[in-house]
């Protein structure tokens, strides 16, 4: 056991001291030459960092960089690192090209976020005692351009520092802005698929703009002319702020067209300020622009914020302060620019923003949520409420429905009682008045005063059957007076026959219950076309017949009721006379009454119309 | 060879107005197969012939002075049950008819009616024909004509003991059907090929389903009366 950590503990000392040894391997290199491409004028003496835009800020080209190296170990595998150059470049040791990093033609693929790593191989050490680095650097006008120190040794010291410096610059930043455009597509699906929530859809603009925009700094080999890829980046920030900015508004239910439409108007002026930083004449504008726009986004959070605050909307002070600080973060990258910071440094916005806009996120769905609870409790509330309301309501319909059919049933009694006199002033009072008056005349024989008696009595039954609440139906009220009269008809050598359509039936013939005076009408009808036969000897025979079709008239259906006696007499030339009062029936009932004269019968036929309900 | 002679059929009648009274003991009077055995004023003289004295045929007035003529049709239903029960009425209104069909009577007779008439309507009620006119079938249809579920849950919680006896076969409600639009007993016969006779005996069945209604309150008020000494 002892043996065994012995082991350990001198494995852990030559390790420490190998990396020691190698350590002092490294070179970082400070000093060097440098020239312009584009001048013959002999190279100048630079220490690094070296920017030289602030010498030739128009100058859009390339810039040689020479150093000496001391002697390298060919027994390791050494390498160069360069932790930052602007924006495009190349690395030659001892005349061969080791690395290059973008185009120096338009259109122009910018690796300025890349840190560089280039393999030295062991044949162009071997050769020299020392060797020359040469870096070929491409520069944009009005950008930084220069490149930062460099470090030549072993590669298993350099290789864990240019990981971790790509993992910072690219792999990180690349994850952090996939999430903020994944943050952005869910809030603008969420938005567009809940019924379109401005809010929503405007934050998500937001955050794919500023995914986009921030992509392209750390996205390899999309070629594009310098001018348009400054236009994506002012316009993405701009559109960035301005849909941020309106959708905090939106969040803190702050609504104005002016405001909004300045919001806009500034937002997209954004678009305009790279023409203005690469316009020749205005040469001097971009510490003035970036001065300008940088602190935009910090500025509208801010204001957000306020505004938020005052209307106690949480989302939009969250959005607010989330802006406010991606802003600051952004103004503090943006010292990079301004020289303010080290050359090699790592920008942090990008992280702040995943972060921040995540959280937004998710408070804005937890508040829309909350909404939509609350507004489904509302509107059960508010259901439970409506239907309370229509049961009050139809309370007080039935109600005045209750009046409405006692007034129309007031109505009907004045009605019917009218019709009642007249009826039994008609029939009974002028038969009783026949009977009285023979009774009078001392004439009367009790013959001649069985058959206005009988008249009577038959007109009381009818009238009572009418009045029967439960007669509505026309063959059961027909039937009854069948009944009833059968065995008169019978004494009296008369046979009727039933021949009804039996489809006429249930509540009678029509959907809508026939009314008492009504169906007194057409039981009279039917009773004074038997009585006629009865008063005439020589018929023999009485067929009824009923039949109900649906018919058109003027392009209306309507109900047809036919009802038909077909009275059948022993001799075909016996036609007593008709009654008067059977046509005055037809009349009273709104009907179309027919007598039509066959060899062997007459037919009787009373056609009604009803609409159907 | 031993003859049997028929017996007369024994008639209680039950009018208040004098002169109708009269005039239907006349007319029973008159005819060899019936005997009055008591032609009473008021209810209670009836119930208290009823009580003691075997029935054949009950004519009966329903708006009598001291009860409702109701009350000896369910006490005579009760005490004699197969005593034939018939209402005498000015116009037959129906309402009036079905209450005491309830009661236990199956069939009425008017006022106006002839001997000739009223013999022949005791004789074909004492052969078994029950008389139903339209619109009492149509009213026992709309009765009958309820949800069997109804039906089966009252007979689940045991509401209704006997319900589903009292319900009307497909038959009986065609043979209803029929009568409520008005066609003869003879005419339904050859709708349905069957006898007469048949369509007779669903008639009276559906009395007797129509009797069930009250044959507990019938009991129950013979007791009362002290026609029954269970």
């Amino acid at each position: 056991m002892f043996a065994l950590w012995l082991a350990r503990l001198l494995a852990a000392f030559v390790c420490i001291f190998t990396f020691a040894q190698a350590q002092a391997q490294v070179q970082e290199v400070r000093s060097g030459k440098f020239q312009f491409d584009d001048r013959d004028a002999p190279p100048e003496q630079i220490t690094l960092p070296h920017l030289w835009d602030d010498t030739r800020p128009n100058y859009t080209g390339l810039g040689r960089y020479q150093f000496t190296l001391t002697a390298l170990n060919p027994e390791v595998s050494n390498a160069v690192f360069i932790p930052r150059w602007m924006h495009n470049g190349e690395v030659w040791f001892n005349g061969s090209l080791l690395y290059r990093g973008g185009r120096f033609v338009e259109p122009v693929s910018r690796h300025f976020n890349r840190p560089v790593y280039a393999i030295i191989p062991s044949q162009l050490i071997r050769n020299f005692d020392s060797a020359t680095l040469e870096v070929r650097v491409y520069g944009l006008r009005r950008f930084h351009s220069g490149m930062t120190q460099l470090y030549v040794g072993p590669q298993e010291l350099l290789r864990p520092r240019y990981e971790r410096l790509y993992l910072w610059n690219i792999t990180g930043v690349q994850v952090a802005l996939a999430v903020s455009i994944g943050v952005g597509l869910i809030s603008l699906v969420y938005g567009l698929a809940m019924g379109y929530l401005p809010a929503f859809i405007l934050f998500g603009l937001a955050a794919l703009a500023l995914g986009t925009r921030n992509y392209s700094l750390v996205v390899r080999d999309i070629p594009m002319p310098s001018d348009w890829w400054s236009a994506i980046l002012f316009t993405g920030y701009g559109i960035f702020i301005t849909c941020a900015t309106l959708a905090g508004l939106r969040l803190a239910d702050f609504r104005s067209r002016r405001v909004e439409r300045a919001i806009w108007v500034a937002g997209l002026s954004f678009f305009f300020v790279p023409l203005a930083v690469f316009n020749d004449t205005l040469g001097g504008v971009l510490p003035v622009a970036t001065a300008l726009v940088t602190p935009m986004a910090l500025l509208a959070g801010v204001a957000m914020f306020w505004i938020a605050a005052k209307k106690k909307a949480v989302s939009a002070m969250v959005l607010g302060a989330a802006m406010a600080l991606y802003g600051a973060t952004f103004m503090y990258d943006a010292l990079f620019f301004l020289n303010k910071r080290p050359f090699d440094t790592i920008f942090v916005a990008h992280y702040v923003a995943i972060g921040a806009f995540s959280v937004v996120l998710i408070i804005i769905v937890r508040q829309h949520l909350s909404v939509l609870r609350r507004a489904r409790t509302l509107a059960q509330n508010l259901e439970g409420e409506v239907a309370r309301y229509v049961l009050q309501l139809n309370r007080r319909f039935d109600t005045l429905r209750l009046v409405e059919l006692e007034a129309e049933r007031s109505e009907t009694k004045v009605l019917e009682r009218a019709r009642m006199i007249k009826e039994m002033n008609d029939t009974i009072g002028a038969r009783l008045s026949v009977a009285r008056a023979a009774i009078v005349g001392g004439g009367a024989q009790s013959d001649s005063l069985e058959g206005p008696v009988q008249a009577v009595l038959d007109e009381l039954r009818l009238m009572i059957d009418s009045l029967d609440p439960q007669a509505t139906d026309l063959l059961a009220l027909l039937g009854n007076y069948r009944y009833r009269m059968e065995r008169r008809l019978k004494a009296l050598g008369l046979s009727l026959v039933w021949s009804i359509d039996t489809g006429v039936s249930g509540n009678g013939p029509f959907s809508q219950p026939l009314e008492s005076g009504v169906l007194l009408r057409l039981a009279r009808f039917v009773h004074e076309c038997v009585e006629h036969a009865m008063q005439h000897p020589h018929y023999q025979q009485i067929v009824l017949s009923t039949a109900l079709v649906q018919t058109s008239v003027d392009g209306e259906t309507v109900d047809q009721l036919t009802l038909c006696l077909e009275l059948k007499p022993e001799f075909a030339r016996m036609r007593p006379r008709l009654p008067a009062r059977l046509f005055e029936r037809g009349n009273a009932l709104n009907a179309q009454l027919l007598v039509r004269e066959a060899p062997m019968a007459r037919f009787i036929t009373l056609e009604m119309l009803r609409q159907p309900t | 060879m031993k003859v049997m002679e028929k017996l007369p059929v024994r008639v209680v009648l039950v009018e208040d107005d004098p002169d109708t009274r009269q005039r239907f003991v006349e007319m029973i009077s008159s005819q060899a197969d019936m005997l009055l055995v008591c032609a009473s004023p008021n209810a209670q003289q009836a119930l208290d012939y009823i009580q003691f004295n075997e029935v054949d045929v009950l004519l009966t007035d329903l708006g009598l002075p001291d009860r409702s003529g109701v009350e000896v049709i369910r006490a005579c239903a009760a005490r004699w049950p197969h005593c034939d029960i018939m209402v005498i009425t000015v116009f037959g209104d129906e309402s009036h008819v079905l209450t005491s069909i309830e009661a236990g009577a199956t069939g009425y007779v008017l006022k106006d009616v002839v001997a000739v008439e009223l013999a022949e309507h005791v004789r074909d009620l004492r052969a078994g024909g029950s008389p139903i006119s339209p619109m009492i079938a149509r009213q026992l249809l709309k009765r009958y004509q309820q949800p069997s579920a109804e039906i089966e849950a009252a007979s689940v919680v045991g509401l209704a003991a006997g319900a589903k006896d009292d319900v009307l076969s497909s038959r009986e409600a065609e043979v209803l059907g029929y009568i409520a639009k008005g066609f003869s007993f003879g005419e339904i016969a050859s709708f349905l090929n069957i006898s007469v006779h048949t369509v007779m005996t669903h008639v009276k069945r559906i009395y007797k389903k129509l009797a069930v209604h009250s044959r507990g309150e019938a009991v129950f008020e013979a007791r009362q009366l002290g026609l029954l000494k269970l």
